[in-house]
């Protein structure tokens, strides 16, 4: 309304006199004043809330690592923390995008991949140190089916089903070998068109368990509780799960400690739990 | 839910985007209003990219523009001694990036329906171009401002795609609220992507009320 009156004000005496310019004036500072109060009291109130209740989450270390590990880790990460004292942070994703987060700078302090050439590559590209890297253990796939879906006698039956979920070979390990199991059951071609494309195995794993695809090729660490038809290791190359302390990490000793957790006897039992084969 | 810091995180990289967005935003807005040539419109077409774009592609546009091996990301870490990428700081880059065209397009629209012949006035008193801005111009598109700031706001608060690219998802540093809802599905930790999104949801409908109520226009 007031800007109304102003508007019309304006237009009548469009080159008015002195005291009509000091009118207009004071109304607009007045109406801009106001919602300055207005947006100003908002942000500080924002404000005060995020600053208030900062950081009570740090970690003393940040470990990046394939999404296959997630349960196991979990475990490993209390056993750190009991060993040590240290809280560990994960970053869980699929060993390729790890890979590239880590080459663009990413502040990871131990890396942990399904592929062993990934764990050199950043090695060569300066961001690991070569002595700590590690291949201590071994994963295998699993096929898990949907609730409503019954899970097959064996891995040759995999083309009956209409949606097969893996994960993407083009940057997670585990999706390298399920297309590697499928190509040596010569299913490849004949599936191929029915491939649904996970981000990462655990993600795979959890389209399955929503029922929006029927059968799925994943890691047998993500499903060791659940029902599930282990794959013999023989259809696919091994997948070498594989460590590397980062070069930033080298200093921080909490990733010392996660990384000594993990090869402790009592981290090797339960990696063995979550059926990773262990080396001796 | 048992650890709030994405909250947090989410609400102050999100505060501190909207005040650089509004402040570039309304700056460009203003310039963009004031210039009278057919180039402006391709110039707001660029500042539009970021509603258009899928979030993850301009997450990678800032990545490349950004990463450490880039120039800026180089001049960056030079000066500050640390990454922008991976950081706080590069969530507060891509909120802002996300936010700005929102800030930016109502300003500009609001500017333009501001009436000439009121700054003309203005001018004719002897005002100078700076002072017409900020006592005619600016008062007069208030409304459109505040609004575009709001939701430049609330885009900045959901941004997920160009933040998980740039910031990264590290728990208690980079792990926004609308990241640890993604994290949390993947972890099939369902009570806390439920609360997230919950908590997400109810922000973005005080949000919109708030933008209705207050900036829209009353008759």
């Amino acid at each position: 309304m007031a800007q109304l009156v102003e508007h019309h004000l304006a237009k009548v005496r469009v080159a008015g006199s002195n005291p009509v310019v000091r009118s207009i004036r004071v109304v607009l500072r007045a109406t801009l004043s106001r919602r300055l109060a207005l947006v100003s009291a908002s942000i500080a109130v924002a404000a005060t809330l995020a600053a208030g209740c900062g950081n009570e989450t740090r970690y003393d270390a940040v470990v990046a690592a394939a999404s296959d590990t997630r349960d196991a880790f979990a475990e490993i990460a209390t056993l750190a923390a009991n060993q040590s004292d240290v809280r560990i942070g994960f970053v869980f994703g699929s060993s390729g995008m790890l890979r590239e987060q880590l080459l663009a700078g990413a502040p990871y302090d131990v890396y942990v991949s399904a592929n062993s050439a990934f764990v050199d590559e950043v090695v060569a590209a300066g961001f690991g140190d070569a002595s700590t890297r590690d291949g201590f253990a071994v994963g295998r796939l699993a096929i898990i089916s949907a609730v409503d879906d019954p899970l097959p006698g064996n891995a040759s039956q995999l083309a009956d089903y209409s949606r097969i979920v893996i994960a993407n070979p083009a940057h997670a390990p585990y999706g390298v070998a399920a297309r590697e199991v499928l190509q040596t059951l010569g299913l490849f071609g004949d599936v191929e068109d029915r491939l649904v494309l996970a981000d990462n195995v655990a993600d795979a794993v959890r389209i399955v368990q929503a029922g929006e695809a029927d059968i799925g090729i994943v890691a047998l660490s993500l499903v060791v509780n659940e029902p599930h038809l282990v794959v013999d290791e023989a259809l696919h190359q091994p997948i070498q799960q594989t460590l590397v302390i980062t070069t930033r990490g080298s200093s921080n000793a909490a990733a010392r400690a996660f990384v000594d957790a993990l090869q402790s006897t009592e981290g090797r039992v339960i990696l063995q739990r979550y059926g990773f084969t262990v080396m001796s | 839910m048992n650890d709030w810091f994405p909250l947090w995180l989410s609400l102050r990289v999100s505060v501190i985007a909207t005040a650089c967005a509004g402040v570039l935003g309304v700056a460009l807005a203003y310039l963009l209003a004031k210039w009278r040539s057919r180039w402006a419109a391709v110039v707001e077409a660029i500042f539009t990219l970021p509603i258009v774009l899928p979030p993850t592609v301009l997450g990678y546009y800032l990545l490349t523009l950004l990463g450490t091996r880039s120039v800026l990301g180089g001049a960056w870490q030079s000066t500050f001694g640390s990454p922008l990428v991976f950081t706080e700081s590069g969530a507060v880059v891509a909120a802002t990036v996300s936010a700005l065209p929102f800030v930016i397009r109502a300003a500009r629209a609001a500017m333009s329906n501001v009436d000439a012949r009121v700054e003309e006035s203005a001018r004719v008193m002897g005002l100078s171009e700076w002072k017409v801005a900020r006592v005619v111009t600016l008062p007069l598109a208030a409304r459109g401002i505040g609004a575009g700031v709001a939701l430049g706001f609330a885009r900045a608060l959901g941004d997920f795609g160009a933040t998980v690219m740039v910031a990264g998802n590290i728990p208690g540093q980079t792990q926004t609220l609308p990241v640890a809802v993604y994290d949390a599905v993947q972890a099939g930790d369902d009570a806390t992507a439920r609360t997230g999104s919950l908590v997400l949801g109810a922000i973005a409908v005080v949000v919109l009320v708030f933008v209705t109520q207050v900036f829209a226009r009353r008759r």
